[in-house]
């Protein structure tokens, strides 16, 4: 069993989503991990100063709000799919509403089931739908 | 303004000054009217996929985000605030573990109002991309301008 495996089965055994975030790299390094506190998949973006896209406003990067976007798609399935390796994105479409201002809150996504994929900020926090059509083009997952 | 000039200017702009840019590590690689192109050096620290060593899909994205931004300000004029509107990137391979990436944007048509922008991101050969996007950029926007203006037409 992979150590990736080992993690999610861990993960899942104990109820505990947060663990999938130490086994991919580039979400500790960004610091996004998922939560599951509240009973809802949750994915949370913590601000720290590296994620400033625009010092003047300032405004946290676009690219890392795209990217915590997708991260919360991948933790969802993760978590509610019994895939065994990191899903693989296929594209990402994100309409940018209006400039995030650092520091105030951590950015929050929502993992939904269906629907456009697509990316909406609301006050400070973000919500958005991730879908992942399945091969036989029936109801996408996760369902 | 020579090509050296040109990307010193942008590296200070885009990378330099850009926290999360900076954070990457990204390097401007060239910069001339419509035309911006970076490159991302491959870490550790940037992997989503530990087994295969694969990077994540957010540093392509920020990477992609910036690089179409910088396309946007070589075509300016005089310095003026502007703001990603939408990007779409559909990731049409993995990039290879341990191999730099490299992007380049081409802001394609630019009105008053609103900028298009198209990039590629591969590993050096533009005909064999690991991504594609494709991101709208609006002009004049709240705020100072954070970006220069290229000067001079190359």
């Amino acid at each position: 069993m992979s150590a990736l495996l080992e993690r999610l089965a861990e993960a899942r055994k104990e109820g505990n989503v947060a663990r999938l975030a130490e086994a991919i790299p580039y979400a500790r390094w960004m610091q996004i991990a998922p939560e599951n506190g509240t009973g809802e998949l949750l994915t949370r973006m913590r601000y720290h100063p590296e994620l400033i896209g625009n010092t003047f406003l300032p405004a946290i990067h676009g690219g890392t709000l795209g990217a915590m976007l997708e991260m919360a798609a991948i933790f969802h399935l993760l978590w509610e799919t019994e895939t065994e390796t990191v899903p693989k994105i296929v594209n990402i479409t994100v309409d940018y509403l209006r400039s995030a201002p650092p520091g105030r809150r951590d950015r929050l996504r929502q993992g939904d089931e269906a629907g456009p994929s697509h990316g909406q900020r609301l006050r400070r926090s973000l919500a958005g739908r991730p879908v992942a059509p399945r091969r036989d083009g029936q109801r996408p997952f996760p369902r | 303004m020579d090509k050296d000039a040109r990307i010193a200017l942008f590296q200070q702009w885009f990378s330099d000054n850009i926290p999360h840019n900076k954070a990457l590590g990204l390097k401007v690689i060239g910069a001339s009217r419509g035309f911006a192109s970076m490159q991302l050096d491959w870490r550790e620290e940037l992997v989503g996929n530990p087994e295969t060593g694969v990077l994540a899909g957010g540093p392509l994205t920020a990477m992609l985000d910036g690089c179409c931004g910088m396309s946007v300000a070589t075509m300016l004029k005089a310095p003026e605030p502007f703001a990603t509107l939408d990007l779409r990137i559909d990731y049409v391979r993995p990039a290879e573990p341990g191999k730099a990436v490299i992007a380049e944007a081409e802001c394609y048509r630019i009105t008053r109002s609103v900028a298009f922008t198209r990039a590629f991101a591969h590993h050096g050969d533009a005909k064999d991309p690991i991504a594609a996007a494709a991101g709208t950029f609006m002009l004049g926007t709240k705020g100072k301008a954070t970006r220069p203006a290229l000067v001079d037409k190359p």
